[in-house]
């Protein structure tokens, strides 16, 4: 039986020696961070779980194409799941969830940056909502890294160290992300209203 | 501190990232000043701000309970057949590693045996017939007629089983300096036919050509195809035609060299 103060290497020895309780701690320390952030990028239940599923059958199965040498197991692991759920992403792209498709006009969208005062002004729940869906909709390469740094509050390097890309490709993604979440946070009736300055102005031009 | 520069640091403010001192001060001075860019700072700051909520929310999600049981099957069904799988493939590692040990050191013995323990060639003569044969090699009884300068002489020539390439030696011979022209032997054993391509070619018997222990040939040796003068047959007693104009003429032997590099026989070919 593997205590939880064990290391993530020493679990890993314990689980290929054929420790399933090694094995099991393992997974109940690293699965509900994956679980999330395919939940996160999908934002599909049962894809998270697919995810958590299939990453820790890689582990099993190819455990020795860990190298500690190149970085932590946890970002191993993130590593294998990112490209899990890219790999659904793009296979379900032609699928569209009626359900889960981002409301872009719906009232939490509209509401959550018009609002001044604080955010209990609006509803808890319909922030979260909105805030949920404008990270759904934004691209793969910068909701990856939206999800990374701010949902999991994972560094720049440990992101950079995930997505294989440099730090400074990193910082750029997320504030391109980040401005593309406002702008869908944004609300539809502000739109609307510069774009119809916008019309008004050319024609007074 | 400009709009370009505040835009830089806006996302690590809002972020609450680790910020040099002065770039913060500067950027929060320069937000107080420009409008758009402490909207910029607030728009930040709420986006930050929600996103805390939604990872906060999301922080007690993890996968149900049922994904860890199939885990855990499958972790059960799967280390018992590759720990077997691993057993396996080691033992049959193993045995095929043996095995190639037994074919290395057959293979080594073979090669050894070919070598060191030539087949065995008797020559014995006319009178005696008695055959001395190697266990393991192949002897060849050859008839010598010649008892008048051999009597009661059998040769016993060791030849190694191995194929000899056509090679050029120059050996001193028992009874002068002579360039040889080796043929060797395709494998086959010596007899008075000497090989197959021999066949057509006519020979006398084996001449001996030494007087002490002609017999004594237990390392091998060697049938040597030379070229010597005609004057050579009349040595051995041989008729020979001695006129002038075939005087110069030379005639064809196979020497019968042992191991040691002396000739031991002679035989002339026609």
């Amino acid at each position: 039986m593997k205590s939880d103060n064990s290391s993530d290497g020493e679990l890993l020895q314990a689980m290929w020696a054929g420790d399933e309780e090694a094995f099991a701690a393992l997974y109940r320390r690293r699965q509900p961070g994956i679980y999330r952030f395919a939940l996160q990028m999908c934002g599909s239940q049962e894809l998270a779980e697919d995810t958590a599923q299939e990453v820790f059958m890689v582990l099993m199965r190819e455990v020795h194409t860990f190298d500690p040498a190149r970085g932590s197991l946890s970002a191993f692991l993130i590593g294998v799941a990112r490209h899990h759920v890219l790999r659904r992403l793009q296979r379900e792209r032609f699928y569209v969830s009626l359900n889960e498709t981002p409301d872009e006009g719906s009232l939490s969208s509209q509401v959550f940056l018009t609002t001044v005062g604080p955010l209990d002004e609006m509803s808890r729940t319909e922030a979260i909502e909105a805030v949920r869906r404008a990270v759904l909709a934004l691209p793969e390469r910068y909701r990856e890294v939206v999800v990374l740094c701010d949902l999991q509050e994972m560094s720049y390097g440990e992101t950079a160290e995930i997505l294989g890309c440099a730090v400074g490709t990193v910082r750029s993604r997320l504030h391109r992300g980040r401005a593309l979440l406002i702008e869908k946070l944004r609300p539809a009736r502000e739109e609307d209203a510069s774009s119809a300055t916008v019309k008004s102005t050319r024609c007074f031009a | 501190m400009n709009c370009q520069v505040f835009e830089t640091v806006v996302n690590d403010l809002a972020r609450e990232q680790m910020v040099e001192v002065n770039a913060r001060k500067q950027a929060l001075a320069h937000s107080g000043d420009c409008e758009a860019c402490a909207l910029r700072l607030a728009l930040e700051r709420r986006l930050s701000f929600g996103l805390r909520i939604l990872a906060a929310e999301m922080k007690s999600l993890s996968a149900p309970a049922q994904v860890e049981n199939h885990l855990r099957a499958a972790f059960r069904s799967q280390t018992s057949p590759i720990t077997g799988k691993r057993a396996a493939s080691r033992s049959r590692y193993w045995i095929v590693a043996a095995a190639a040990v037994v074919l290395i050191a057959f293979g080594i013995a073979g090669m050894r045996w070919a070598l060191d323990e030539p087949s065995l060639t008797a020559i014995e003569t006319s009178n005696t017939r008695e055959a001395q044969t190697s266990p393991r090699g192949s002897a060849v009884t050859i008839e010598h007629p010649n008892t008048e300068s051999t009597p009661n002489q059998t040769t016993v020539i060791y030849r190694p089983r191995r194929k000899q390439s056509v090679r050029r030696l120059t050996k001193p011979s028992a009874n002068g300096n002579e360039t040889f022209v080796a043929h060797g032997t395709a494998g086959g054993t010596i007899n008075t036919e000497a090989g197959s391509s021999e066949q057509s070619e006519s020979t006398t018997q084996f001449l001996s050509l030494s007087y002490i222990s002609p017999v004594n040939l237990q390392d091998g040796g060697q049938l040597v195809r030379v070229e010597l003068p005609r004057s050579a047959m009349a040595r051995f007693g041989l008729p020979v035609n001695m006129e002038r104009e075939r005087y110069g003429e030379r005639v064809k032997a196979d020497v019968l060299v042992g191991a040691d590099g002396l000739a031991r026989a002679i035989r002339f070919v026609q």
